[in-house]
């Protein structure tokens, strides 16, 4: 039995600091996502070398991730290329929607995944063309725990959250809000009929990520998508190869 | 769930780092609190991601990093254990996480076969 807690399991760890090995001991000192971080380094060097800015778009389900890709598709049409990889436990229901917005998509079904990951990423690349898309939008499986710790080869992540999920969600979710660039509330239009307090909501934000950039938009009535594209144009693509700056 | 996608990498991870004709017998890691990963979680999922490799049966030692953060509001540095943190001398949640998100594989204890 635990000595610790009595919950009578003899391997569940409960240890700070466990015992010292017994044997011939190697040490190795390695990210356990390693095989996950080198290729997202490989995917990242893949988008820049396209002089592609690739954000990560992560949030609960039904934040308005797949609205705010359609408002931004139509949006940036004329300026900028954007196309977008799709994850999600299963249907291709949001890649037909990025479609018919007009941009290029693939879709990844996750089956039980809960989470996309970088060799996901990669394998979607080889049916996605890459050539003239300036932007590249992962939205991510609908899910304010998994995503956080799996690096994609983005250069962007970004929070996607509305009013509807309350306004404690940083508290209660903090690796996500943590890990964001930029955090965007979406549907504002529902403010007045919601009992969200957006000064407690901003406060939450500031206390678990004061260094990420704030955001708020309405996708389906277009507020907000003005000062979402100067965002993303701010944070400057890559820079393509011919040596000028990315984003238009 | 992702917890089992964490134990694939860390038996690829241990693998590649494993001399020829080397079995594990057990190997260290190191969670941080900041990262959410729940270590008994981990744990089973190392078991069946270990399954039918150089890994298979290998004791997991799990030594869990407390996370430091700096407070927001009052600048004070203090340690927790869970993922998010709130600072004890005022009590404002979260602050600028220093340390915690550790995921890491340590050493492995090895024998030949």
């Amino acid at each position: 039995m635990c000595d610790r807690c009595g919950c009578g399991h003899a391997d569940v760890p409960h240890v700070t600091e466990g015992p010292p090995l017994r044997g011939r001991e190697i040490p190795i000192h390695q990210r356990m996502l390693d095989d996950n971080d080198r290729i997202a380094r490989h995917n990242r060097e893949h988008f820049a070398a396209h002089g592609i800015l690739s954000v990560n778009l992560m949030g609960a389900p039904g934040a308005g991730k797949t609205a705010l890709l359609e408002a931004t598709i139509r949006a940036a049409a004329g300026r900028w290329q954007v196309a977008a990889i799709e994850g999600d436990q299963a249907t291709q229901r949001d890649s037909d929607r990025i479609a018919a917005a007009g941009a290029p998509v693939e879709q990844i079904e996750t089956g039980l995944g809960c989470h996309l990951d970088a060799h996901q990423i990669h394998n979607a690349l080889d049916a996605l063309p890459l050539g003239g898309i300036d932007v590249l939008f992962i939205e991510n499986v609908g899910n304010l725990v998994c995503p956080a710790l799996f690096d994609l080869g983005e250069h962007l992540r970004v929070v996607v959250t509305s009013p509807t999920e309350g306004a404690d969600k940083p508290l209660k979710y903090p690796p996500m809000f943590r890990a964001a660039d930029l955090i965007v509330l979406n549907k504002i239009d529902l403010l007045p009929h919601l009992p969200f307090e957006l000064d407690e909501w901003r406060r939450y934000v500031a206390a678990i990520n004061p260094r990420a950039a704030v955001l708020a938009t309405a996708a389906t009535t277009a507020a907000g998508i003005g000062d979402w594209l100067a965002a993303l144009a701010s944070r400057g693509g890559p820079v393509k190869s011919d040596g000028h700056a990315g984003l238009p | 769930m992702h917890e089992l996608s964490i134990a694939r990498s860390l038996v690829a991870a241990a693998e590649r780092h494993l001399p020829a004709a080397s079995r594990v017998s057990a190997l260290r890691v190191a969670v941080g609190a900041a990262t959410g990963i729940v270590p008994g979680a981990l744990d089973l999922a190392f078991r069946a991601a270990a399954g039918g490799t150089r890994l298979a049966g290998a004791r997991r030692i799990i030594d869990r990093i407390a996370a430091r953060s700096r407070c927001g509001a009052c600048a004070t540095e203090f340690s927790f254990h869970d993922v998010l943190g709130t600072c004890p001398a005022c009590g404002t949640p979260g602050g600028v996480l220093l340390a915690g998100d550790e995921l890491a594989l340590r050493s492995l204890e090895v024998f030949d076969v």
